[in-house]
């Protein structure tokens, strides 16, 4: 249904009260778009931080971060802890697989084409989705949380599990800012990922920094795919289609920029939702790829022009 | 320029000497067997004959959420029949043995898993078929190439699968649309006169459905409002909810995947619309409360073939659901009898038929089968036999109501089966 | 005295090659293996397009799978809907992969490496959503049924073994359309213009015009392998377009070896027959699929075809040497 064809159906259905409803929808659909975007920068931290600093498109990242909701799953249920525990519990183990996929996969290919690392992270990417099949089933999981409040404000209507998801990523958005501007590693990471020669000139082992980079990178995208399996639920093919998702993010905000990604991540969950919902929902899941194009051709360097340095 | 023809012709040698050894290979060893016991066993008794059947379905992926079931219940049956003494086909007692291959859902791999169990097993039985994608594909060609095998078609609902005029395709699950019209009829006699549809149209099974269902319901005074739609990895409902709840209507249809529905009933009740919902999922209790609570699915019903709800259905059902979960500890998804109920099938037409070799003796065995007592699901008789001229078996359709944490029998619906089995037939497609 | 022996030895390997593939279903009448190398020489097809752009001019394309969709519904739908023949219909179809190749390829291709990566991948998904989302045309996810096999001067190709010589033929001429290509003028540009852009620009050659010409063959090769997938299955829906084909061909490409003329045949031949032979590990195919993969580019950077090539060199010196 095209948006004036909309419009009028408003017009038609609601009579005097259509302001009002209007209005009421457009802020509901700014509250889901913000809800959206905040599991979007989540998990375009990780694959920002990866292609800022090592040039790897990383396929599998939207896989590896399903894992960790299924660590997460795995303690809330079996093991009895809580839900934020888990998630640290979660974040430590897909840190430790993050290290490792550098150091067994990606290290080899440092002076390969780039073409090489993409083909293996889809080699990956296969490998944890069927890992993650095998072990836990095709069949969608949900985090159950007690977090089933539904607040209301402004006549827009809040579920409690969204709210701490989106507040959860605003803080891990300053955290990570802090730690990126202030903390010495952080210095040394946004060194590397602006000039690896100087870098390695200064004294900075460059191959600690890539380990570093993918800890922290799988760690957060561990609580990603935590979120996603509280607010939706997790399955293994979602990875890769969630995957897509976050590099749309990366163009938008420019590829390897942090807050790029931030204000990308928050445009498309705000594209999808406004566009689903006034233009049309059989192709909610084409704005993401229209905006990319778009944002590729004309303006590539990303919508924070040209100005966005590297992380 | 020379260098590269040499290279190419060489490689090309190479390769085919490669693809040669690579077959050989395989024949050799064989498929998995699924049931090494059996194996071992007749090979003690000795008189007993084997009968090879494949599997053709989606054993990982997205679709194995319906291929699987169907594989452990496939499994459970021929354990079954086996043990309690086989098949006997005209005096000789034979086993079942089960070649099952995973097509992943995807079309191309599905026909080369139908190639290779009828080629390389030598099998002219295939079960499985859970999605209605590969099997669209696959059976209607395997069907008119090879009129040596005969398919038995479970879970896909596609309606132009039996409707292409195969006489070697049955199908245990009745068409999308069979159930879709007799839901229209119920919603609008429900008094529901405005309604919004959210549901998973993109895919071929809800899209027949809804066609379905919105010629009855509008037939019967009912105005769909909006239409609304979710796809395949969507567990976000809330754009179109919103869009949905700020339109003026008086109930909501969902048809649509449980694995999405659960999401789109529980986010309703988050964004407050409070309208009647309607559905067509299939989903069990578990799967629904994974996602959404008790209240988030009081009041909601589904309407949907009866498959395993063991109210509306007789002792095989009840024995059939203890005897899966004695099985596998887990229990049985409401499609998994539609493969269930084929190897019975295969059991008493073979014994009807003496053969097991002439496809064509066994189809009219099938043609004449009446309901035999072991089948799970609750088949409605077409002139007294279980499938109809199109080859195609009924089911009743149900409407369902969420009540106290669980879905209770709200009433059978009304469905025409002589005239959809009519209508089917007639069907050019 | 050497290098004619290699030329005859290479005209014997040539005319051998070409004997077998076309006695195979005279070898066998074993349908499975006749199914498996139909679907090779179609993935050869894809591939040997893709190796077009991706090997030789270095540019990774992610919508091949996509354009092998644009191929199998153009053909599908012009002979379905409007009754043309098939022989047309596969000309249109490579045609139309074209011009939307050209589409596509014009704002595409001024951007380079993991841009032109992402931003084909995203045409791709787009044109995979409409196929599934403009159900009126393409029949959506219900998909197109009754794609007939075709007939050749009254000969009836309905049969797998007579489709199976079709596609067989069509490879051959297509490999022979590409080898040729990749040899001339445009080819050396195309190989300029993957070793250095700027380089390429200054000694002359237009970067845009190749860079297009480049790709537009690519996706007519898609488009024919689209045509003569969709009639040879009779039956197509979105589902074998997505991203996952478009990956599978880079795939092909790469691991047989980019660039080469044999690589891309190898790599299909992997991608078509290992998960088959694998099958006998089902639960576990695809993981090892995936280990396999990631071991190839990781020790086998170059692809599969360089491990063969050492290993043929070493052979055929020892030939040489025992001669000698």
């Amino acid at each position: 249904m095209g948006l004036a064809a909309h419009l009028i159906k408003y017009l038609e259905i609601n009579g005097s009260q259509k302001g009002m409803v209007i209005l009421d929808a457009i802020l509901q659909q700014t509250v889901n778009g913000l809800m959206i975007g905040s599991i979007y920068v989540l998990l375009a931290f990780g694959l920002s931080m990866i292609y800022g600093v090592l040039d790897i498109a990383h396929f599998a990242h939207g896989t590896i971060a399903i894992g960790g909701g299924y660590i997460t799953y795995l303690m809330l249920n079996s093991f009895g802890l809580s839900f934020w525990l888990s998630i640290i519990v979660a974040m430590i183990i897909i840190g430790i697989i993050g290290l490792l996929v550098e150091r067994l996969a990606y290290r080899k290919l440092l002076n390969a084409p780039p073409i090489n690392s993409f083909i293996v992270s889809l080699g990956l990417l296969l490998v944890f989705e069927n890992v993650l099949q095998y072990l836990f089933g095709a069949d969608q999981l949900a985090i159950r949380t007690n977090y089933t409040r539904v607040f209301s404000f402004f006549g827009a209507s809040v579920a409690e599990i969204r709210l701490y998801v989106f507040i959860s990523s605003i803080i891990l958005t300053i955290i990570l800012f802090l730690f990126l501007h202030k903390s010495k590693p952080g210095k040394a990471i946004r060194a590397t990922a602006q000039n690896k020669d100087a870098v390695v000139l200064m004294g900075v082992d460059v191959k600690k920094v890539y380990s570093m980079v993918f800890i922290i990178g799988s760690a957060i995208g561990a609580i990603a795919g935590s979120f996603i399996g509280a607010v939706f639920a997790i399955f293994p093919s979602y990875g890769a289609h969630i995957i897509l998702k976050g590099f749309a993010v990366l163009i938008l905000g420019g590829l390897g920029s942090i807050p790029g990604a931030v204000i990308g991540a928050y445009v498309l969950g705000l594209s999808e939702t406004f566009g689903a919902g006034f233009i049309s929902s059989t192709y909610k899941e084409v704005i993401a790829f229209l905006i990319m194009i778009l944002v590729l051709v004309f303006k590539p360097e990303g919508i924070m022009g040209k100005g966005a340095t590297k992380l | 320029m020379k260098r590269n023809f040499r290279d190419l012709a060489l490689f090309s040698l190479l390769f085919l000497l490669l693809l040669f050894g690579l077959l050989g290979c395989s024949e050799e060893q064989g498929a998995v067997i699924d049931d090494n016991d059996v194996e071992e066993e007749i090979e003690q008794v000795g008189d007993i004959k084997i009968l090879k059947v494949g599997m053709n379905d989606a054993l990982t992926g997205a679709a194995a959420v319906y291929g699987l079931p169907q594989h452990e219940a496939v499994q459970l049956a021929i354990k079954q029949i086996n043990e309690a003494g086989g098949i006997n086909v005209d005096g000789d007692i034979y086993h079942l043995e089960l070649i099952a291959y995973d097509s992943k859902g995807d079309m191309t791999e599905s026909l080369s898993v139908a190639q290779r169990l009828i080629n390389q097993d030598g099998v002219n039985i295939i079960l499985g078929w859970a999605t209605s994608g590969m099997t669209s594909a696959v059976a209607p060609q395997i069907a008119a190439a090879e009129s040596d095998v005969l398919i038995l078609v479970g879970t896909a609902g596609e309606r132009g699968i039996t409707a292409k005029g195969h006489p070697n395709i049955f199908r245990t699950r009745p068409p999308a649309d069979f159930t879709g019209g007799a839901a229209g009829d119920f919603v609008a006699n429900r008094g529901i006169e405005k309604l919004a549809i959210l549901g998973q149209l993109k895919d071929s099974f809800y899209q027949q459905y809804v066609d379905a269902f919105v010629e009855y319901y509008e037939d019967a005074g009912g105005v769909v409002v909006t239409t609304e739609i979710f796809s395949q990895g969507d567990r976000d409902m809330y754009s179109q909810l919103t869009s949905i709840q700020s339109m003026d209507i008086d109930g909501l249809f969902v048809p649509g995947y449980v694995e999405q529905a659960a999401f789109v009933y529980r986010q309703a009740r988050e964004l407050g619309i409070d309208v009647p919902i309607y559905g067509f999922t299939g989903g069990n209790e578990d799967q629904f409360l994974a996602v959404a609570s008790e209240e988030d699915m009081d009041g909601i019903f589904d309407l949907r073939p009866s498959e395993l709800t063991v109210e509306v259905l007789g002792p095989s059902a009840v024995k059939f659901v203890e005897d899966y979960t004695n099985e596998y500890g887990k229990a049985p998804t409401p499609n998994a009898p539609f493969a269930y109920d084929q190897v019975w099938v295969i059991k008493y037409a073979l014994e009807a038929a003496g053969t097991v070799d002439d496809i064509s003796k066994i189809i009219e065995a099938i043609r004449e089968l009446e309901i035999p007592e072991e089948v799970v699901m609750g088949y409605i008789p077409v002139n007294g036999k279980l499938f109809d001229r199109s080859g195609q078996a009924y089911i009743e359709n149900i409407a369902m109501l969420w009540e106290d944490g669980r879905w209770t029998v709200y009433d059978l619906l009304a469905s025409d089966v002589e005239g959809y089995s009519e209508f089917l037939y007639n069907l050019d497609e | 005295m050497i290098l004619r022996n290699t030329f005859t030895l290479s005209n014997v390997a040539i005319l051998s090659a070409i004997a077998l593939i076309l006695l195979l279903p005279v070898l066998t009448n074993n349908r499975y293996i006749i199914h498996l190398t139909i679907i090779w020489l179609i993935w050869i097809i894809i591939s040997q397009g893709l190796n077009i752009i991706v090997g030789y001019t270095g540019y990774a394309s992610l919508a091949q799978g996509a354009f092998l969709g644009v191929g199998a519904y153009t053909s599908a739908l012009l002979t379905l809907r409007l009754g043309i023949s098939f022989w047309l219909a596969l000309i249109a179809a490579a045609v139309v992969s074209m011009l939307i190749g050209a589409v596509i390829g014009y704002p595409s291709l001024r951007m380079k490496g993991h841009y032109f990566a992402i931003v084909t991948l995203a045409f791709g998904v787009i044109i995979w959503i409409i196929l599934m989302g403009w159900y009126q045309f393409t029949g959506g996810d219900i998909g197109l049924s009754g794609i007939e096999r075709p007939t050749f001067f009254g000969i009836s190709l309905s049969s797998n073994t007579n489709y199976y010589y079709l596609t067989a033929i069509v490879c051959f001429i297509c490999i022979a359309v590409k080898t040729n290509f990749v040899n001339s003028k445009f080819g050396r540009a195309f190989k300029a213009i993957r070793e250095n852009e700027p380089l390429a620009s200054t000694v002359g050659i237009n970067l845009l015009n190749y860079k297009m010409l480049s790709f537009c063959m690519s996706t007519a090769f898609a488009g024919i392998a689209g045509s003569l997938y969709a009639h040879y299955m009779q039956f197509i829906n979105p589902s074998p377009f997505s991203i996952e084909n478009s990956l599978n061909a880079i795939l092909a490409v790469i691991v047989g070896g980019s660039g080469t003329i044999v690589g891309p045949i190898i790599g299909s031949f992997i991608f078509v027959y290992l998960p088959e032979s694998l099958r006998f590990i089902e639960q576990f195919r695809l993981i090892i699929y995936g280990l396999l993969l990631i071991v190839v580019v990781l020790y086998m950077p170059k692809g599969l075809i360089y491990l063969f090539q050492s290993l043929y060199t070493k052979l055929f010196s020892l030939l040489r040497n025992s001669k000698t």
